[in-house]
């Protein structure tokens, strides 16, 4: 039987806004995702080391203050260092459109706006 | 449903929270209310109606246009030009509104490590009195109202600002404004740091209690719901979560030897319009009553202004969508005019590009103005609530009132607030909440134009608000100076006395004040105080 998929949610920075990532927990936990929640006020360490720990298929970071690019960057390039290079990372939350394709250059698979339907979420963790 | 289609007349609707309606109301829904008991003219208790007889004719509303980013120097601009534009404050003053950045909620300066990706990103930062001189550079602080929207360390906030006047001469009474301070705030969503339940009570009480003798004019506490229910919370929860944990302050407040006459005229109520317009109409309506018996008969309160439940409002950041951005403008318009039809006393008006990014200065601008639109052409500012004796509106309210009220027993019952936070309840929930508004949405019970109904293939975006980044790096460089040539040992001195009194029980606030000149920074302060009172762990509770 093939394995659950195991994704890692997590809020880095100091950014309090938890209620979508909350509800996306939830919803993906009822569709049959594994899933560990790492919640508010983690660190790209404490992240990338609940990873490893974890042994996640992918991550899904939440950010809706503004952090999205300094945020990528320190986390792919933790990821990396610690040999991880391959692991799908998602970011969700208040992410400007124009900000996207640099977020994916850097790594980001995927780049999820407010109003997403929470299928089209669960199935690119599910296909990722 | 496809779009076309209409849901059948005799289907059960709801309203937003799930109050079942009607599909009209007569005047026997309301049985027979004793119309001086329950409701009361426009300014006689219990105050339904509003809390001033002539409503809007002697005070509009203060535009309170919450703002905030990158170098104070920046934010500074935003409220000049907001000023320029015709935001303004009770009797013509000057009236400003600044949310604060991440690390500033949670007590770090600019250069903390923790610090790194949000200075400046999401509102303002001042971490010393040099930050406070240049944000308020070119505004009189003696007629100035200022709000701000800081928490956990809102009282040291405070003391800087009140150091600023003494440095200015201004003379303390001369200072209006609020100073958020509730101690709730990482309890639940929407969350930042605070410290354990006991400590937060008593670092909030002594701001409260000190200002009440030393800057008698500014508010000090903020009974919030807006933050809750931007976290998922109905309406009901909004005001029975922002009326119940102020029993406790108000009882922190007693416990240091004030009357509650001496401090709650100076609490204000921070309050969201969601979309729902009768049910957030008749909360308000609700609210004021349950707040004004509560304070009279819990608390036998003499002085009419401590019965005041006077409100900012914001209208509702989580009803605006990234699709079609400028659909938003509607949506806050409706909003803010049943804000109006409600009686607030100051608000803010979200921007139409808020759920992409901080709100240009165009965005703000006809945020700023669609106020100014009610108050100007839409007749509503002659009489005071417009909407009374309306039956589908005096129904709803009393619905409103048994559920608030319904909560308020229930956590009473429990053992008060603070247990109920404590075993999860509130989170739970406002979780539950949360859910269960997404799940309509999904399910398309609930439909939010151009999200999952009338939905346009290719987005109309906007320009969005770019951020200046070399904050940090400035900022940082700053601090550098400061540090560099403040006197050390002083400051040093001063904040062993500040971690001396946080371990005995006297007032915080003169030594915050005393160390602000000294040039001590804020998040130097927080520091004193963390290492003392601890921090609160956030439960991190999903819906079951």
């Amino acid at each position: 039987m093939k394995r659950k998929k195991r994704i890692l949610l997590a809020k880095i920075g100091l950014d309090g806004h938890d209620r979508g990532i909350k509800i996306l927990a939830k919803k993906m936990s009822d569709a049959g995702i594994e899933v560990v929640y790492l919640g508010l006020f983690q660190t790209v360490e404490s992240v990338v080391s609940a990873v490893i720990q974890e042994d996640v298929d992918c991550v899904g970071i939440s950010i809706l203050d503004g952090g999205q690019t300094l945020i990528a960057a320190d986390l792919m390039g933790e990821l990396k260092a610690r040999g991880l290079d391959n692991m799908t990372v998602f970011f969700g939350g208040i992410i400007p459109e124009r900000e996207r394709p640099l977020l994916q250059e850097m790594g980001v698979k995927e780049v999820f706006g407010p109003g997403t339907p929470i299928e089209k979420i669960i199935d690119a963790v599910r296909e990722g | 449903m496809g779009s076309g289609e209409r849901k059948k007349s005799d289907e059960m609707r709801y309203t937003t929270s799930g109050i079942p309606l009607k599909e009209f109301y007569r005047p026997d829904d309301n049985g027979n209310i004793d119309y001086d008991k329950e409701r009361g003219d426009p300014g006689h208790y219990p105050f339904a109606r509003g809390i001033f007889p002539a409503g809007y004719r002697k005070f509009v509303w203060q535009n309170s246009m919450i703002s905030g980013y990158g170098l104070p120097e920046e934010a500074n601009q935003r409220q000049k030009y907001l000023r320029e534009k015709g935001a303004s404050g009770y009797g013509g003053q000057d009236s400003i509104n600044f949310a604060f950045d991440n690390p500033c909620q949670n007590g770090y300066d600019c250069d903390h490590p923790l610090s790194k990706y949000e200075v400046g990103t999401g509102g303002i930062f001042i971490n010393s009195i040099d930050d406070a001189e240049k944000l308020f550079d070119g505004f009189s602080l003696d007629r100035l109202n200022v709000g701000l929207i800081i928490d956990t360390p809102g009282p040291i906030i405070l003391a800087i600002y009140v150091a600023l006047a003494d440095k200015l001469s201004v003379s303390r009474s001369k200072l209006r404004g609020i100073v958020c301070n509730s101690p709730w705030r990482r309890y639940y969503t929407g969350t930042a740091l605070t410290f354990p339940p006991k400590h937060a009570l008593r670092v909030a009480a002594d701001c409260i209690t000190w200002a009440a003798r030393e800057v008698p004019n500014f508010n000090t506490y903020s009974v919030n719901g807006y933050d809750i229910r931007e976290g998922g919370a109905t309406a009901a929860q909004e005001m029975a979560f922002a009326i119940a944990p102020t029993i406790e302050v108000i009882e922190a407040c007693q416990a240091m030897g004030a009357t509650v006459d001496d401090v709650v005229p100076r609490f204000n109520f921070f309050l969201g319009f969601h979309n729902d317009f009768f049910e957030e109409i008749a909360k308000i309506r609700a609210g004021r009553k349950i707040w004004a018996s509560l304070i009279n008969e819990r608390f036998k309160a003499r002085n009419t202004k401590s019965s005041w439940m006077k409100i900012h409002l914001q209208t509702s950041g989580c009803t605006l969508t990234a699709q079609e951005p400028l659909n938003n403008i509607s949506r806050v318009a409706i909003q803010a005019l049943g804000a109006v039809m409600s009686g607030v006393q100051s608000m803010s008006t979200d921007s139409y590009d808020e759920a992409i990014c901080l709100p240009t200065e165009e965005a703000v601008r006809v945020a700023l103005k669609t106020q100014k639109i009610i108050e100007h052409e839409s007749g509503l500012t002659n009489v005071a609530d417009p909407l009374g004796g309306s039956y589908f509106t005096e129904y709803l309210t009393s619905e409103m009132e048994k559920r608030i009220r319904e909560y308020l027993t229930k956590i009473e019952e429990m053992g008060g607030y603070l247990t109920a936070l404590e075993n999860g309840f509130i989170e739970q929930e406002v979780a539950a909440s949360a859910l269960k508004y997404q799940n309509e949405i999904e399910e398309r019970k609930r439909i939010i134009v151009g999200v999952n109904e009338y939905v346009e293939e290719e987005n109309v975006s906007v320009s969005p608000f770019e951020y200046n980044p070399k904050v940090r790096d400035v900022a940082s460089k700053r601090l550098r100076e400061l540090r560099d040539n403040r006197d050390n040992k002083k400051v040093d001195k001063i904040l062993a006395r500040l971690k001396q009194t946080a371990e005995g029980d006297g007032s915080l606030m003169p030594l915050y004040i005393e160390a602000a000149k000294a040039g001590a920074t804020m998040g130097e302060m927080m520091q004193v105080l963390k290492d003392v009172f601890g921090v609160y762990q956030p439960q991190n509770i999903l819906a079951s």
